[in-house]
């Protein structure tokens, strides 16, 4: 009798077996490449309650990293800021026309800020009802992961490392993937992230480590040519760095 | 009414909303009921019967197969529609400090010494571990000479004390309603006009049941009360009390006193039904005391031999698991058991006991009453003691 299907259905099993294994292929490489920190979270720009803009502080007004996140080298977590720490300069004004200024800053020109600025207005509000500001959190490892910031401070990894240049950024987003892959490049060889942090030793022998506070002088340093061999190597054979590349130092 | 507004367990039955009447009331054939509140038709068991099955969250009262999948397809719709957005990164919050506390370094902790009175009297001094203002762990202090870096039971369970949510934040006053909360000063102006009687009475008719403590900053407000209305009464009063040992303290060394056991000279030791591990007593001493004479040390001497304990309880207890050797009596016996042992230590001394003791173990020295315990236990026991005496 007359065959059911046409002969060029004999072609189909080879069709889907090439298409399945396309699909898998794409599966695969898509899972590869689309979900790793590095794809999903660099780029993390949320929106904040209120736009601190670290460009003009930190940058600008030539603040150091560590006048607001006072305590990361002694804190497994770096803090946010306080209001309370806000409202140290944004109390007070500076003229009569309701602008706070400063007399200097890093280009030369003078900041000022006026009163009544809607993102001072917020924080004025956030301070009179005495609540914290809900801060969206940018830069989260997982609960699984232990990392602190007070270990990597006083080894001499500066913020730009993992951070990049917060104060080239008017809104902060994520600019290192911080994935594990990230952190053991780092704990492998970290000779090109180490910055020289000696500091002075006061009367009770306690060193007080020194960080430079200028993020262009520190990137220009670490971008040197054979800094990780020359300097980077110094420093962490002076002071006997290991950085843990075992599991328990981490995963705990 | 129709069967899409009404749940299909109260089809036939009341409607839920409707004056609540027992359920037989009137009807004729069979009626099924599943529980007494149901027959009774209570306003509860409707209350109940609404917020349990409330007449439009049921949507499946239609038995075809269309009305089925039409339900089960709009609620996978409806799920697939809300995992989209929710799919997105969690959004976490900071929320540091609006003023931040001198001294607080988030993410390190922050110790405080304290004390915590023990029951029974005493106290025993703590280190409070405090992440970010909330209490997590308590510690003893090394510093204080009864704890040396050592808790009790109490202290560790204290921890949750802390979280209680009925631990009194502010006075509270008893209205109609029940408790309600008060400020100081209302309890101020309460106190200035219902004290006022007192103060021209010198006291009498008030009376302050407190419980046990040995606090000097009560007994200096005691003091204090007392010295302004010195007809009052200040009863300390605990429910379970140690009231008995401390009238055989007071036979034995004239004032009630309570008593703290050091173990670790002691060689031999019999213990009555006091469980010095525990938690009667001194624990945290005793059972330093107790570590001590079980430690043995390699060189001879002193140290070289572990202390024998003795145990005679009514009831399970640590000192009784921990004991060489555990006999088990009813509290009515004790008596007759120490007069027992007492009669035999006095009898390998060879002299006899002096006035009081002789009177005490004169009518108690009962062997019968000990029914029938192994004799072991009071010659043994006796020589023992004898043997490590002083």
């Amino acid at each position: 009798m007359k065959p059911l299907f046409p002969k060029r259905m004999n072609l189909l099993p080879h069709l889907a077996l090439a298409m399945l294994l396309g699909l898998a292929f794409l599966l695969i490489s898509g899972t590869w490449y689309y979900a790793t920190p590095a794809f999903w979270e660099v780029g993390y720009e949320p929106d904040q309650p209120i736009n601190y803009s670290h460009q003009i502080h930190a940058n600008k007004l030539g603040m150091d990293c560590r006048y607001c996140h006072t305590y990361v080298d002694q804190s497994p977590n770096a803090n946010i800021p306080s209001v309370s720490t806000c409202m140290n300069c944004h109390t007070v004004v500076d003229d009569k026309n309701g602008y706070l200024k400063l007399a200097q800053s890093t280009d030369g020109t003078t900041p000022s800020v006026h009163w009544r600025n809607p993102d001072l207005q917020k924080l004025r509000e956030f301070w009179a009802a005495g609540e914290s500001i809900p801060w969206k959190r940018i830069h989260k490892l997982p609960d699984y992961v232990n990392f602190t910031h007070a270990a990597h401070l006083n080894a001499g990894v500066s913020c730009l490392s993992c951070h990049g240049r917060i104060d080239h950024m008017p809104k902060v987003h994520q600019v290192k993937s911080l994935s594990m892959a990230f952190c053991l490049d780092c704990h492998r060889a970290p000779d090109k992230n180490l910055v020289d942090v000696h500091g002075v030793v006061a009367d009770d022998g306690v060193e007080a480590p020194i960080w430079p506070t200028d993020l262009t002088t520190v990137e220009a340093t670490l971008a040197q040519p054979g800094y990780a061999e020359s300097v980077g190597a110094r420093l962490a054979q002076q002071l006997r760095y290991a950085p843990p590349e075992h599991c328990s130092a981490c995963h705990y | 009414m129709s069967h899409a507004t009404q749940c299909p367990s109260t089809v036939g039955s009341k409607r839920p909303d409707a004056p609540a009447e027992p359920l037989l009331d009137g009807a004729t054939g069979r009626r099924y009921w599943r529980s007494l509140d149901e027959l009774a038709g209570t306003d509860e068991f409707h209350a109940f019967l609404h917020r349990e099955f409330p007449s439009f969250a049921s949507e499946l009262t239609d038995p075809t197969r269309r009305s089925f999948l039409r339900v089960m397809g709009a609620s996978l719709a409806l799920a697939g529609a809300a995992t989209i957005p929710g799919c997105r990164r969690p959004q976490h919050t900071i929320l540091p400090y609006s003023k931040q506390p001198e001294e607080v370094i988030p993410g390190k902790p922050l110790f405080y010494a304290t004390a915590m009175p023990l029951p029974g009297g005493g106290a025993e001094g703590l280190l409070v571990e405090i992440h970010e203002g909330r209490p997590t762990k308590i510690e003893g202090n090394p510093l204080h000479p009864i704890n040396q870096g050592k808790s009790s039971v109490w202290a560790q369970a204290s921890v949750l004390n802390l979280y209680d949510p009925d631990r009194l934040q502010h006075p509270m006053t008893m209205t109609d309603d029940g408790r309600a909360d008060a400020t100081w000063d209302e309890f101020d102006a309460f106190a200035a006009e219902h004290f006022a009687r007192f103060d021209a009475a010198r006291g009498a008719g008030l009376v302050f049941l407190v419980e046990k403590a040995t606090s000097p900053s009560r007994d200096r407000l005691r003091d204090r009360i007392l010295s302004r209305w010195p007809q009052a009464r200040w009863l300390p009063y605990e429910p379970i009390d140690d009231e008995n040992a401390r009238a055989g303290a007071r036979l034995a060394f004239g004032q009630p006193m309570g008593v703290e056991f050091d173990l670790s000279h002691a060689r031999v030791i019999l213990t009555l039904d006091r469980d010095f591990l525990g938690g009667e007593g001194a624990t945290l001493p005793e059972a330093r005391g107790f570590a001590a004479g079980r430690r043995v040390s390699a060189t001879h001497g002193p140290g070289s031999e572990m202390s024998r304990i003795y145990a005679v309880e009514s009831t399970m207890s640590l000192a009784g698991g921990a004991a060489d050797h555990r006999l088990r009596l009813r509290p009515s016996q004790m008596p007759a058991y120490l007069a027992a042992v007492a009669a035999a230590v006095f009898e390998r001394l060879s002299r006899g006991a002096n006035g009081a003791v002789a009177q005490a173990l004169a009518g108690r020295n009962d062997r019968g009453a000990l029914g029938g315990i192994d004799p072991e236990w009071i010659d043994a026991v006796a020589d023992d003691l004898v043997a490590h005496r002083g």
